[in-house]
């Protein structure tokens, strides 16, 4: 089986972001292998294209992209397992004392992160002084550089992102009210930054997006401007009286839930998955047979008559990035242009 | 494992006991598709030939082909037909001893006031004033997103359950009045005999099989 991987589509996906974010600057995020499509493949045409920040999650992903990340390119990591050592050169985020402790002496440029109201990481509210507080002492002693604050918000409603937005902008103040200067504030993710001219601020995190990845309940990534980039597809493996079996399963990520839920298109024809098992599909193909090898898509771009990603994640009630991101390393990933 | 943050672990041992049950059963026949169910293609052989299986069944050629280089060379198919040696080997039946243990790291801890909400979407208010932590795995590493809310995970003791959505790379737990530090180790299932939950339970809370769940957990942080 094998995910098509379409570099152009991601190229024109972060045109449309920057043209839709502006004048905030994206920062993309490249965590759980550029979202099931490849981190070093993705990651050359950010570069490429002039993305000045890759939002990288975890030490492992950041250390692999130094080596051919021009230095130029700010990489943010915001969770560290805190028993690693802190390479250098790294932008990090930072939510307790115990965080700001452990990047002292390695060059890290520090964001501070608030809870405003997402309630996984982040400062209290009680918390965020004392911690702007010794942020700002470390800097003094020269052992980091305090350049940002940020949150996550909870996309839960308009309402409940607006008081997040008000929380974040009232930690600020006090920060800066004690003496910090941020380079970069920063709080939406892909939806917000697209829907909230007040959520841009300096830099929004887009992973979702740049992948062409909509968030659903009937968003699908055309009425945002944006294209798949993955394709995934499967070889027919065997087919007669009217079930065929493709070769793709739940050892490659996909779930038994998917059955009688999704369909799959072959010869341009869409037809129902019917059981999902180990190492493969089967599906409902009626009166029809197909030859050992045809391709079948699962989900994709649309070019071959497949569903969207979109429509197979609402199908099972979760996202396209679980989707996605659930792919194994059986799943070749073949790229298409670049 | 991809890191520190979280450790998925096999016991070769106990495929081997248990290849060595079902052998004197009258099985014969291992099989070891899926990548062994996300135990590892190669070692999970051996262990189960180890025990007293006597033959292979395996995913595609391509495996066998794997297993051929890697010195197996008991004989494969790749025909499912028959009676093998299958959840059992790995202590998926209920009966045997489980092969995998996964667990991972608490990377933040925090108080939350009754009605507050937890992760996107808010799917998850607190019922009371209750502390939480948020663990290093995610539904990226196979931690499937229908366990939000649905399924519980070991620690400290006691079983917890996930709060609110599981994110791509972290979920959250509630612990009530109980406390945990950074660093701490939640284990989502392991050895039912050693006192940890069983991924038996852990699948049927998420309405799926067993085998499925060590598959995908395997290819995403198995060695």
């Amino acid at each position: 089986m094998t995910a098509l991987i379409d570099l152009t589509a991601l190229r024109a996906n972060l045109a449309v972001i920057r043209t839709r974010v502006a004048p905030a600057e994206p920062m993309i995020v490249v965590k759980a292998d550029a979202y099931g499509h490849g981190l070093e493949r993705v990651a050359d045409v950010l570069v490429d294209e002039g993305i000045g920040w890759i939002g990288a999650l975890d030490l492992e992903t950041a250390v692999r992209l130094r080596e051919t990340v021009p230095p130029s390119v700010r990489l943010f990591v915001w969770l560290a397992d805190p028993a690693e050592t802190m390479p250098e050169d790294l932008d990090l985020g930072v939510s307790t004392l115990a965080q700001l402790e452990a990047a002292r002496g390695h060059g890290s440029r520090i964001h501070l992160k608030i809870d405003t109201g997402l309630h996984r990481a982040g400062a209290s509210v009680e918390e965020w002084p004392g911690l702007v507080a010794r942020a700002l002492e470390l800097q003094e002693s020269g052992e980091l550089e305090l350049v940002g604050a940020w949150t996550h918000i909870a996309e839960a409603s308009d309402d409940e992102d607006s008081a997040a937005i008000a929380r974040f902008h009232v930690a600020v103040a006090i920060a800066e009210a004690q003496g910090a200067v941020f380079e970069v504030k920063h709080l939406a993710a892909s939806a917000a930054s697209f829907a909230r001219a007040d959520a841009r601020l300096d830099l929004v995190r887009i992973g979702a997006f740049a992948y062409g990845i909509a968030p659903g309940d009937g968003i699908g990534p055309a009425e945002l401007g944006l294209t798949p980039v993955m394709t995934l597809t499967a070889p027919v493996l065997a087919s007669s009286g009217g079930v065929t079996t493709l070769g793709v399963g739940t050892a490659d990520g996909l779930q038994e839930r998917l059955a009688d839920r999704v369909t799959v298109a072959i010869a341009g024809q869409r037809f129902p998955v019917t059981e999902v098992e180990i190492d493969t599909l089967l599906v409902d193909t009626g009166d029809r047979s197909f030859e050992e090898g045809e391709t079948a898509y699962l989900w994709g771009s649309g070019d071959h008559g497949e569903a969207t990603l979109q429509e197979w994640a609402d199908a099972t009630g979760t996202i396209g990035e679980e989707l996605v991101t659930r792919l194994g390393p059986r799943v070749e990933r073949e790229y298409l242009a670049g | 494992m991809s890191s520190g943050l979280h450790e998925l672990r096999v016991s070769w041992a106990a495929i081997s006991a248990n290849a060595e049950v079902l052998a004197d059963r009258g099985l014969q026949v291992a099989d070891v598709r899926g990548g062994a169910y996300g135990h590892g293609l190669v070692r999970s052989a051996v262990a189960a030939l180890e025990g007293g299986a006597t033959s292979l069944l395996v995913s595609s050629e391509a495996d066998a082909a794997a297993l051929d280089e890697a010195g197996v060379t008991a004989p494969t198919t790749t025909d499912p037909a028959g009676l093998t040696m299958s959840a059992a080997l790995y202590g998926l039946d209920g009966a045997l001893r489980p092969a995998m243990r996964l667990s991972a790291q608490v990377v933040g801890v925090k108080t939350v006031s009754a009605g507050d909400g937890v992760s996107y979407g808010y799917t998850y208010r607190a019922p009371v004033r209750t502390n939480l932590v948020l663990v290093a795995l995610g539904y990226a590493d196979g931690l499937d997103r229908w366990a939000s809310n649905r399924c519980r995970v070991s620690l400290g003791g006691a079983q917890r359950m996930i709060a609110g959505r599981v994110a791509m790379n972290v979920h959250v737990l509630e612990l009530g009045g109980d406390e945990a530090g950074v660093g701490d180790e939640a284990v989502l299932f392991g050895d039912p005999a050693a006192g940890e939950p069983s991924v038996i339970d852990w699948a049927a809370d998420l309405g799926s099989s067993p085998a499925a769940v060590t598959a995908v957990f395997g290819s995403r942080l198995g060695s």
